[in-house]
């Protein structure tokens, strides 16, 4: 049960138009859909900042979370970019009823989530194309202008807004690679392992995960896109050994562009040296005709 | 491009090599030559309108018993303290001597890093040869800079670590990277390669150059550098004596007592290899062999030939043929090419031997070594 009530959260937040009940819940947030100058989505985490974080015999767990939202918000606050979900009031704190809350907003998603959309089928190659210059352009804003790699990207966490534009959203499990760890958050675990890259399956002697990870995971939901299904199977150690030869013979098929085609097999290359090292090769590499 | 990997030495073959219209840069080694002989070279290639690079020979510190080079101490090159426990002042002080050596003989705009000598890809040399990488990176931030990968030929022999210190050198920001690979003990020309070890080492030129963009140098590469171009080497190296066409770091601790005087080769194009002189007296006396030399070897009289003559046709032939491979832009129609040519050279060697012929089995096993490398290079890469 959250420490309060769905008037207590109309109540707290008398600036927006706060539709109840909540439309998501997780571990650590809960979701309302609202409105003010647009559609937004309001996030509260559910900790009681009173006794999250200050007290030496708290929960770690707690401590991890509220370290998560701080850094998700710095993500989601460092990088200028419309493919990346932005704030869109706050963050700030909120006495909500009888405790006190962390919270910010997003845009709505108004169009829903890939995921959604996948429900229905496979997507056009020309939508498929569009995403991925979305996507690639998020992974370029997040590495060059934050310095973080969000390891997560996968078709529940890609949304579209009113105005049609693609967006990476849910920042929660980013690696921010100029920052200390927090606890699990620098572990090389993937955070889905059906989109993970190679890499986060075991730890590398020489090198940290880069945005090269990123690009992985964006192959897989393009591939997904395209077809319907994820390019590889299998489950545990050897799921993992899959992700390492991508058969590039299962794009060949009339619904997959050139721009793909070449963009697809880079991306989804077993080792991060083999993919790119630049984004804008990759854009070039989608975008550049037969 | 093609390069000279210079020794030591006063001739003309900086220009004789240029004249070709393919010399694409020299690389200096410091430890043959002092300062007032480096700046003189520096001078001239400047006048050619050539690049030039100084390889700062740090590698022979990283090794035990430690190597050394005569002229080192003279351009201020004391990196024998060079340890993997070494701390970060050391590293930097490394490559402020370094940068020193250059710009004392007139080098101020491109600079090749120092670092170890990687054995194998697995010790503790590795990450340390990384962090000289990046740190040069960051102290000459605003000039060129190239990270040495001085590496065992043995490293490549497992393609799993090499995908492993690939994933670490991609995530470096810099030119790129002055490649050379220890192949202690072999003559000249060399044995074959172990076919799987020299198809990784292909990728990995393939894998910094085509797919991350980086400049390739391949020092030392000699022929092999006509493969590496073909896979996207930007640059290749061979010098004129026998010990610069290919690395040795036992060669730097060695205490040289002379030798036997090498014996003079010429690089017969069709045949890809540099075959010697009483050879190819042999080939000459044949019909088919005449054929296959060019026309201004034809009128040759081997036992004439000296080895300045030899060192010179060797560079100039390598040139222009690294130098007609770069034509082709598309690394594809490179690697077609070479392997085309591998086999048209291997089929003249059976006609060869049909005739009577009995040539040095060296040429035959290199050329099959490289055709099989390609070969699995295309598979690895699925060209």
């Amino acid at each position: 049960m959250p420490p309060f009530t769905d008037e207590e959260v109309v109540a707290a937040f008398p600036e927006f138009h706060v539709t109840v009940p909540e439309i998501g819940r997780g571990n650590q947030k809960v979701v309302y859909r609202a409105t003010a100058d647009a559609e937004i989505a309001l996030k509260i985490m559910l900790w009681d900042i009173a006794t999250a974080g200050v007290d030496d015999d708290n929960d770690e767990e707690v401590d991890e979370a509220v370290e998560r939202f701080h850094r998700e918000i710095h993500g989601m606050t460092s990088v200028n970019c419309p493919h990346v979900i932005r704030v869109a009031h706050g963050p700030g704190t909120r006495e909500i009823g009888n405790s006190s809350h962390y919270w910010y907003t997003e845009p709505f998603l108004v169009g829903g989530t890939l995921k959604d959309r996948l429900r229905s089928g496979p997507l056009p190659a020309t939508d498929v194309e569009r995403i991925a210059n979305a996507l690639l352009t998020a992974v370029q804003a997040m590495w060059n202008e934050g310095r973080f790699v969000h390891r997560d990207i996968k078709p529940g966490n890609i949304g579209f807004l009113a105005n049609g534009e693609v967006v990476l959203i849910d920042l929660g499990i980013a690696l921010f690679t100029e920052m200390n760890p927090i606890t699990g958050s620098s572990v090389a675990g993937p955070g889905t392992w059906q989109y993970a890259a190679p890499e986060q399956f075991d730890i590398k002697r020489l090198s940290n995960m880069d945005f090269r990870t990123d690009q992985f995971q964006i192959g897989i939901v393009l591939f997904e896109a395209l077809f319907g299904v994820r390019p590889f199977n299998g489950y545990g150690a050897a799921y993992a050994a899959n992700l390492r030869s991508f058969d590039s013979s299962l794009l060949d098929d009339h619904r997959v562009t050139p721009g793909l085609r070449r963009l697809i097999p880079r991306l989804l290359a077993g080792s991060p040296s083999e993919r790119y090292r630049r984004i804008d090769a990759a854009l070039e590499d989608l975008n550049g005709g037969i | 491009m093609f390069f000279l990997q210079h020794g030591h030495g006063k001739s003309n073959k900086i220009e004789e090599v240029a004249a070709t219209g393919y010399l694409g840069g020299v690389i200096l080694s410091p430890g043959s030559e002092d300062a007032p002989a480096l700046s003189a070279t520096v001078a001239r290639c400047r006048q050619l309108g050539t690049r030039v690079l100084m390889d700062p020979q740090s590698f022979i510190y990283a090794t035990n018993p430690q190597g050394s080079a005569r002229f080192h101490e003279r351009h201020g090159l004391d990196l024998t303290d060079m340890s993997w426990a070494a701390p970060a002042s050391s590293l930097v002080r490394h490559l402020r001597l370094v940068r020193s050596a250059n710009i004392n003989v007139g080098l101020e705009r491109e600079f090749i890093a120092p670092a170890p000598y990687n054995a194998n890809l697995i010790d503790y040399w590795v990450p340390t040869s990384l962090q000289y990488a990046r740190t040069a990176a960051d102290e000459w931030r605003g000039t060129s800079v190239l990270a040495t990968l001085a590496v065992d030929e043995s490293a490549f022999d497992d393609w799993a670590r090499v995908s492993d210190w690939l994933d670490a050198l991609t995530t470096l920001d810099l030119t790129g990277f002055y490649l050379i690979v220890n192949r202690t003990g072999q003559p000249y020309p060399p044995i074959g390669w172990e076919a799987r070890r020299l198809a990784n080492l292909l990728r990995t030129i393939y894998t910094l150059s085509v797919l991350n963009e980086y400049e390739v140098l391949w020092g030392y590469s000699d022929l092999d550098g006509i493969l590496g171009t073909a896979v996207g080497a930007d640059g290749v190296a061979a010098g004129w004596s026998y010990g610069l066409r290919q690395f040795s770091i036992r060669r730097y601790n060695e205490t040289r007592a002379g030798g036997a005087q090498p014996v003079p080769r010429l690089y017969i194009r069709a045949l890809m290899s540099d075959i010697r002189n009483n050879e190819i007296n042999d080939i000459l006396q044949t019909e088919y062999g005449r054929q296959l030399l060019e026309p201004e070897l034809r009128g040759l009289r081997p036992d004439t030939l000296t080895n300045p003559a030899a060192q010179v046709q060797h560079l100039r032939a390598l040139a222009t043929e690294v130098g007609e491979l770069e034509s082709l832009v598309d690394y594809r129609d490179r690697i077609d090419l070479v392997q085309s040519r591998i086999g048209i050279a291997l089929d003249h060697f059976s006609r060869l031997a049909e005739t009577g012929l009995a040539l040095e089995g060296r040429y035959v096993n290199r050329l099959r070594s490289y055709s099989e490398a390609i070969d699995a290079f295309r598979s690895d890469v699925s060209l």
